[in-house]
């Protein structure tokens, strides 16, 4: 990639500026939190490079310095083929549970060997990163929020650090994707910050696109003409089931599935998305029970009662793929009724309109 | 009088005759439906209307006007309560209108047996070629309308187009409400949720299709009944409407009033001027009765705005 710095309007770099506003910067600001600081890319694309240190400072990642997990920057200015950020790293800041530096380790290795990851090293411009799905959100500033001032004030009987108290509040309120707020409470903490629909909207995002598809197929293999359907209609198919629609209809009602409450076990780490045919996988025959019945608002009775025949519908991707006879039947029904209809509804118009042209020759 | 002799009272099919009403002495009616016959229309239609209220903003999900139609109905958990509520009636008066027609059925099962398609003229039948007379008529093979008898072909179709529909949709609906108990309890394989879904989903169209374009034009916009066709409030048409629309069945409801209440005949002279009519036009050809009854028809509702006027 050819580095250019295009532009470095605004204010001229204060070194020290980050120190002061407390960010274990490693000196990366200096040049990063300048405005319209911007690469070419090789595909001639423009990209933003610029960091904005006070939205970082209220990051969740704000006590992480740069280098703790870019950390093939040695040298300044650096390679842009060494930003790329390692997830695995483990960071200076101690996890409070455990008393061991904090590291995103064992979720970054589930996600290596998922679907998303166990092929990403050879082509990492089709499978997502963490950070394709993972932006560092900004900390809900939870003095600003009535009922979460209650809570602070409520922790702070006890644990007299009040920065600490807030700091740690922020984390764990941020989880909540917009905080509504309902008799003076905030309520529902829930998978991630995103809404149902958003989540579908990120999948859909690489999913949906078929020249990428294409190439994940090439490189796994899968030549199948029937499998290739189900991986690139993926995204139509759940478009038009309730679940999705749900979610698109009403953005307050999270009880319906996204693609996260499927693909991923009840009590894993959301990213242990395997294929289907994988033990470890969620829809796996023999976790799909589970799956249908991850929680109360889901389908319960469906492991508690074996419905097997419940869990292995294919109403949560609706379209017809022709591999089994029970499929070959609801494809005709699919065409029957795709006839039926159209048939009747032509036959009507031309009746009415026969007959209207009929009534009005006639009463002329 | 026994419990069978007052059931079959209660059920027995209307005689031809009492059909007729004569109001005020010198006006002819003629009662199509019954109060408890309107009252179940009444039921699927208005269910229908709802159904269609919080069920098309799920279907065409990506049209402008579902998500606000959503939020006015109270979110999706508002708009499944009153969508389920509303198809529970509308299946119930479904199931009623099954039960109603067994009970007709039983109740007149010595009529059945002498000539069913005569006692049971909603059932499609012999009498039904005149549908063919129809296309024929609209594609210019024919002078006249058809002889059509009491139900016409549209009526024919709306009424066991419901019954169609109600599998398609309404057993559907049970099905997509509970899953659990057809595939789970039931045992009912993995397709037929599927199934479900895709039939529900395009019979919700096609019912809304032909009730909007045909249904709708034949009692509401076309051009013989705008505004609207007030028989599904009166249950009662007027002698004018019954002769050019239900010829046949008006011929045969004069002659069962002469053959079987002749003195009203001679109480109400009017009556017998429709007799001899009736009696007169039988004679011809089928296309020129039809047109003398169409003229007879005319000169009726002449008669009735002048004696307006006056």
């Amino acid at each position: 990639m050819k580095a250019l710095i295009l532009g470095l309007s605004g204010a001229i770099a204060i070194t020290g500026a980050a120190v002061g506003a407390g960010i274990p910067d490693d000196g990366c600001l200096v040049c990063h939190r300048l405005k319209g600081l911007s690469v070419v890319t090789e595909e001639n694309k423009v990209k933003n490079c610029s960091i904005s240190d006070a939205l970082y400072a209220h990051s969740i990642h704000r006590n992480v310095g740069c280098t703790e997990c870019h950390d093939k920057i040695e040298q300044y200015p650096h390679k842009p083929e060494n930003a790329a950020v390692n997830c695995a790293n483990k960071c200076h800041v101690v996890d409070p549970s455990t008393k061991k530096p904090f590291s995103h380790k064992s979720v970054f290795e589930t996600w290596k060997e998922s679907v998303h990851g166990k092929n990403y090293e050879k082509a990492p411009d089709i499978y997502p990163y963490c950070s394709y799905c993972h932006t560092n959100d900004l900390l809900i500033n939870v003095t600003k929020l009535e009922s979460m001032k209650m809570s602070l004030n409520r922790c702070s009987i006890c644990h007299e650090n009040k920065d600490w108290t807030k700091d740690r509040l922020s984390h764990v309120a941020s989880r909540e994707p917009i905080p509504v707020i309902k008799n003076g409470f905030t309520h529902k903490f829930i998978k991630t910050r995103r809404d149902g629909w958003e989540i579908v909207e990120l999948c859909a995002s690489c999913h949906e696109d078929e020249k990428k598809m294409e190439k994940a197929l090439e490189i796994e293999g899968i030549h199948d003409e029937f499998a290739k359907e189900h991986v690139l209609t993926a995204v139509e198919s759940y478009k038009v089931t309730m679940h999705s629609k749900m979610l698109y209809l009403d953005r307050n009602d999270t009880r319906a599935a996204d693609c996260l409450d499927c693909h991923t076990n009840k009590d894993g780490n959301f990213h242990d998305i395997f294929h289907k045919e994988d033990p470890r996988s969620s829809i796996n025959e023999k976790n799909i029970e589970l799956t249908c019945g991850r929680s109360t608002e889901c389908h319960p009775l469906v492991p508690a009662k074996d419905m097997k025949n419940m869990a292995t519908t294919k109403w949560v991707h609706m379209h017809p793929i022709p591999d089994s006879l029970g499929q070959k039947i609801v494809k005709i029904v699919e065409e029957f009724m795709f006839w039926l209809t159209t048939g009747t509804l032509l036959f009507a118009v031309t009746i009415v309109g026969l007959d209207l042209l009929k009534n009005l020759r006639r009463k002329h | 009088m026994g419990l069978w002799e007052a059931f079959k009272r209660r059920f027995r099919i209307r005689a031809e005759q009492d059909k007729l009403l004569i109001v005020d002495g010198e006006k002819i009616m003629i009662q199509k439906f019954t109060l408890f016959q309107r009252l179940l229309h009444v039921g699927i239609f208005s269910t229908f209307i709802w159904q269609i209220i919080t069920g098309y903003p799920i279907k065409f999900y990506e049209l402008e006007w579902a998500k606000p139609l959503i939020e006015l109905l109270g979110g999706i958990s508002g708009e499944m309560t009153i969508h389920r509520i509303s198809g529970f009636i509308m299946f119930s008066d479904f199931l009623l209108t099954v039960v109603y027609m067994i009970l007709i059925l039983i109740a007149n099962w010595d009529l059945a047996k002498k000539d069913f398609f005569g006692y049971f003229k909603i059932v499609p039948g012999p009498s039904d070629i005149t549908f063919v007379h129809y296309i024929k008529y609209l594609l210019g093979f024919r002078k006249v309308p058809p002889d059509w008898d009491e139900y016409i072909w549209v009526d024919k179709f709306d009424f066991w187009a419901v019954g169609w529909g109600m599998l398609a949709i309404g057993i559907t609906g049970w099905m997509l409400w509970l899953p659990e108990v057809f595939t789970g309890y039931l045992g009912l394989p993995p397709e037929t949720i599927q199934i479900a879904y895709l039939m529900h989903s395009d019979e919700a169209v096609l019912a809304l299709g032909w009730i909007a374009l045909v249904h709708m034009y034949i009692v509401h916009y076309g051009p013989n009944k705008f505004p609207m066709d007030w028989i599904w409030l009166t249950g009662t048409a007027s002698e004018v409407e019954w002769i050019e629309e239900r010829p046949r069945s008006y011929r045969r409801i004069i002659k069962a009033v002469a053959e079987n209440e002749p003195h009203l005949l001679e109480k109400y002279p009017f009556l017998k001027e429709r007799y001899q009519f009736v009696l007169e036009v039988e004679k011809l050809p089928e296309e020129e009765m039809i047109k003398r009854m169409h003229e007879y028809a005319h000169h009726l509702l002449e008669k009735e705005v002048e004696g307006g006027k006056a």
